[in-house]
């Protein structure tokens, strides 16, 4: 257990220093973020990932069941789809300033939630869990970056350009993040037909009008109305910006505060 | 004034997206049935939906949209009259009891076709295993039913998995309990009629106890179950059904016995109660729904051809 946590210990202070050196290097250096962030990414993917599988071994189930491990494997996959999003579109590598810092206070909560030995519960014993929280995590990520365009957009607006001035023009960053709302609309429908098959084979119910998938259904409606005021409304840059982080900040507070609240059948454990 | 827009205008769905948001939230706070909440925006983005498809060709230009919009509605077709004709309830069936086609707790729709009686199943047996903390671990009951042609077959049905029957989906629950089994004997003469006497849901309700009234009579009978073991360990777990040495506090017409299985306890006002034996009763959930698969279909066809949609508009 003590590599365990000394694995996760690393893979954090991978991520840390990743960030780090991705805000100094974009608020001072003079050609942004580069490759060395996406080295110090990978390390702390690979080292957070190894603690992940420790502990998958170790309880024999994986890492979905109490708030430490939702947080913690959300967090090695908002990593990963950023990492990926990070090495594949290099004209957003200054994107990591906004991203990035908001990955460190997931780690630092992940430091002062209690990691006791969670029990899997029956109803975990089904395919549809991989699926559904397979297709949850594309979605997180997706908004993530969204939103994270979003925030440039409006501290553009608020600081002026010069933080981010590598980074293309708000129209340019509007298009992208429109792109990466359509990604995570995607990932969400599946993500909720995924759980609602799961929970007809948990609970011999498709839906319960429970808090959880209420907020789902209204984040999906958030969504659904975000891609429709662009072709519609014609919305400013701005106000979609508003929208992408409102989308990301509803699924957050559902991915990691709703379970943890409510007290019906999706409810987790502390 | 400005006049309002045509009906298969994109100008109205945003607001009526937001319309029912707010009938989910309103339905999540119980203030009427979700279906009275939720049709009257799903009904209008239906109109503007196929208002938008007969009028706007660029629409109809973009197959792969047009598709998902198409599984959309009819996903909302098939939640509306999946509503207007199901049946869902549930049954608790002791060990060795065949369902004998009444469900409690009954709930359907105005235009429910399914016929119960057809349901023909035997809850053979069952077993949930519990971790510490009365965890569920693991779950198996064995049913055996009779199909189409009249044949009987068996079952043994995991965590999550169901029979399917006639239409119906029969799902255990995870209620089941004790169910003392009794035979009341009127006089010495009379053939004693017996029956299974079904206590709350264990081991969700730790306090055992039961009353009911002798049938043909107005005899209330109190029954408790006294273990004298633990079944399911708070630390270490345990296997239900499982029998523990155990007592039943039986009181009936003002006087109190402890039985055990084979005991008598004859009334002062007339007629005896036995104790036969202990069983166990399982809960069943009964449900039916014609439109589950075609639903699950419809929103396959809507997520793949959305995905289609934004692969073919964003190509890199």
């Amino acid at each position: 257990m003590e590599v365990e946590i000394l694995c996760m210990w690393l893979g954090l202070t991978a991520y840390v220093m990743a960030g780090s050196f991705a805000l100094i290097m974009g608020l001072v250096g003079r050609r942004g973020p580069g490759m060395g962030v996406l080295a110090m990414l990978v390390a702390g993917l690979l080292l957070h990932g190894a603690a992940l599988g420790m502990r998958w071994e170790r309880l024999g189930h994986g890492p979905f069941v109490n708030q430490f491990e939702i947080l913690s494997s959300n967090l090695w996959s908002l990593t990963l789809v950023y990492a990926v999003v990070y090495w594949r579109l290099p004209r957003l590598r200054p994107l990591a300033m906004v991203v990035l810092p908001l990955l460190f206070i997931m780690g630092g909560w992940l430091l002062v939630v209690d990691p006791f030995h969670s029990e899997y519960p029956a109803t975990y014993h089904t395919i549809w869990l991989y699926v559904h929280i397979g297709f949850g995590k594309v979605f997180l990520g997706a908004a993530l970056v969204a939103a994270a365009l979003g925030v440039v957009v409006l501290a553009r607006m608020m600081a002026g350009s010069a933080p981010f001035a590598a980074l293309p023009c708000d129209d340019a960053l509007d298009g992208l993040a429109y792109r990466f709302m359509a990604v995570a609309f995607v990932f969400d429908t599946l993500m909720i037909l995924a759980g609602a098959i799961w929970a007809q084979d948990a609970w011999g119910s498709y839906w319960s009008w429970d808090t959880l998938e209420v907020w789902s259904l209204i984040n999906w409606l958030l969504i659904a109305l975000a891609l429709h005021l662009r072709p519609t409304l014609h919305i400013s840059p701005r106000v979609g910006a508003v929208i992408g982080i409102l989308v990301f900040g509803v699924a957050f507070v559902n991915f990691f505060g709703v379970p943890f609240l409510s007290r019906t059948m999706h409810r987790g454990v502390f | 004034m400005k006049p309002l827009p045509a009906p298969g205008s994109l100008l109205w769905t945003p607001w009526l997206i937001a319309l029912l948001g707010l009938a989910a939230v309103g339905a999540a706070r119980e203030m009427a049935s979700p279906a009275a909440l939720l049709g009257p925006p799903v009904a209008l983005l239906g109109v503007n939906l196929l208002a938008a498809i007969l009028a706007n060709a660029s629409f109809r230009a973009q197959p792969a949209l047009l598709v998902f919009h198409v599984a959309l509605l009819m996903a909302a077709l098939l939640l509306g009259l999946g509503r207007l004709t199901y049946q869902q309830g549930w049954v608790e069936l002791p060990i060795g009891e065949a369902f004998a086609g009444e469900l409690s707790g009954i709930e359907q729709g105005w235009l429910h076709w399914g016929d119960l009686q057809r349901l023909v199943f035997v809850n053979e047996g069952f077993a949930r295993e519990y971790g510490p903390d009365w965890r569920v671990k693991k779950k198996r009951t064995t049913l055996r039913w009779r199909d189409e042609e009249g044949v009987w077959r068996r079952s043994e049905l995991g965590a999550g998995e169901s029979l399917l029957l006639h239409g119906y989906r029969i799902d255990p629950t995870s209620n089941h309990g004790f169910a003392p089994v009794f035979e009341w004997s009127a006089d010495p003469q009379a053939t004693p009629i017996r029956g299974a006497v079904h206590f709350p849901s264990y081991p969700l309700y730790r306090e055992q106890s039961h009353s009911w009234t002798i049938p043909g009579t107005d005899t209330a009978v109190l029954a408790m179950l006294l273990l004298e073991e633990a079944v399911i360990h708070p630390a270490l777990g345990g296997v239900f059904p499982a029998l523990p040495r155990h007592r039943l506090r039986v009181t009936a017409q003002g006087e109190t016995r402890d039985l055990v299985p084979g005991d008598r306890f004859p009334f002062p006002g007339g007629g005896e109660l036995r104790y036969v034996a202990m069983s166990f009763w399982m809960g069943y959930r009964v449900a039916y729904d014609w439109a589950r698969y075609w639903l699950l279909a419809a929103f396959l066809v809507a997520s793949g051809s959305l995905a289609w949609h934004y692969w073919r508009k964003f190509p890199s």
